[in-house]
């Protein structure tokens, strides 16, 4: 299971890397979230948080929907925008 | 095994437990003086259960659990015990810490469900989504709370953020913010009594629930399913819904054979007490039906590990799954009627 997880994770960091997904995907990935989660969490709608997976979306989003989302998966607002090393 | 305090100074013992929830139980009565072994409250708090959940999914697994749900154990126990037990929920994140910071300057211990993955002093391997991790916070310190988790060997300190974001985190299952302890609890309570009414309450649950996914009916659903996946789902999707059965058989609460040992252990300590050669015989059947779970994780994962002739050992598990359903059918009416005489 934890390889499970892991291997999860690392897709979606690749996924990232290639432009496919927003880095708020990879972010979700590792706080073993799903959209239907993330959307709870955040109290954002989950057909916008889906949408915010989108790369180009995600990089116009408004600091406040920036910050809604960082402090649902305890990340600065930094943070949430890049890739973590590693 | 070490000792520790409240916010009063009052000593508190902190002891290992298999499972978090009867563990949890068993040292709230403990604190207050009244000494009952983890497998004792396992089994008045009718833990043992069997439902078959597809449409909940817990870290991406579908949920078959193999006890009643988190937070049942400590209500039916503290019931059929006479106890004083107060149990919350909150909406709002604050209220929930405020409310139990004011708890816990009382002196009282606390008992709370939360969610796994955001408890830090786990390490990252063992962190996974799931909210119903029970564990007891003992008093606040100046970094957060001292927390006496039954599943560790000895207490542990958390910072406040984490424990408010344990406690409400959201997704499946949602806690918010669930606190319980107990007021006081009567010094002599009638062991014999709650025994037998956890009993029978066990024998309801596992045999007279008229859905297709509790109890009995929800081993032989799943069994079915199981029987049938690799036709209708294909083999990897199909070794998925294997996998995460054994999850819930193997992995969480005591590890190994979903509680049904704990349950014979019980049966046994119930035996002695009420002196009864048949529940003594009833706990021994337990422990085999254990050992037939065993066989069907062994069998399952087997399939899942070795690629090959996996048609036949579909069926071949799925049908040792149908041979414990038959076996804990026949246990559970046997254990009804003797439960039934002993009612006084």
């Amino acid at each position: 299971m934890v390889s499970d997880i892991r291997a999860r994770i690392e897709e979606a960091r690749e996924a990232v890397l290639a432009g496919k997904k927003s880095p708020l995907y990879y972010h979700m990935a590792r706080r073993q979230m799903t959209p239907a989660i993330l959307a709870r969490a955040a109290g954002i709608a989950s057909f916008r948080v889906k949408r915010h997976l989108r790369p180009e979306i995600f990089s116009r989003l408004k600091t406040s929907v920036l910050d809604r989302y960082a402090n649902a998966l305890a990340v600065t607002r930094e943070e949430l925008k890049t890739l973590p090393n590693s | 095994m070490t000792t520790e305090h409240t916010a009063t100074g009052k000593p508190y013992v902190h002891y290992h437990a298999a499972h978090c929830e009867s563990g949890v139980t068993s040292a709230f009565f403990r604190d207050k003086g009244v000494d009952i072994s983890e497998p004792m409250v396992f089994g008045i708090g009718s833990g043992i259960f069997f439902g078959y959940l597809p449409f909940l999914k817990a870290a991406g697994m579908r949920v078959s659990t193999f006890r009643s749900q988190p937070g049942a154990i400590f209500r039916k126990v503290a019931r059929r015990l006479d106890g004083d037990f107060v149990v919350k929920t909150y909406r709002n994140p604050q209220k929930g810490m405020d409310e139990l910071r004011r708890v816990l300057k009382t002196g009282q211990i606390v008992g709370l469900k939360t969610n796994l993955y955001w408890l830090p002093y786990f390490s990252e391997r063992f962190r996974f989504n799931f909210s119903g991790h029970n564990l007891i916070v003992l008093r606040e310190t100046k970094e957060g709370f001292r927390i006496s988790d039954p599943t560790l060997e000895h207490p542990v300190d958390c910072p406040a953020a984490d424990l408010e974001r344990a406690r409400f985190a959201r997704g499946p299952m949602e806690s918010h913010g669930y606190m319980y302890y107990l007021k006081s609890v009567n010094p002599h309570p009638d062991l014999r009594q709650a025994c037998i009414k956890g009993m029978i309450d066990s024998c309801n649950l596992m045999l007279r629930i008229p859905l297709p996914i509790f109890g009995i009916r929800g081993i032989r659903f799943q069994a079915r399913k199981i029987i049938d996946s690799p036709d209708k789902l294909g083999f990897n999707e199909a070794c998925r819904l294997l996998a995460d059965v054994i999850r819930w058989l193997e992995d969480t609460g005591t590890g190994g054979a979903g509680f049904r040992y704990m349950y014979a252990a019980f049966l046994q300590e119930a035996a002695e007490l009420l002196r009864s050669a048949e529940l003594a015989g009833l706990s021994e059947e337990m422990t085999a039906i254990g050992h037939d779970w065993r066989k069907f994780s062994l069998a399952a994962t087997r399939i899942i590990k070795q690629r090959k002739q996996f048609e036949q050992t579909f069926a071949e598990a799925g049908g040792l799954m149908h041979g414990c359903a038959d076996r804990e059918e026949k246990f559970f009416k046997n254990l009804r009627k003797v439960a039934g005489k002993m009612k006084v």
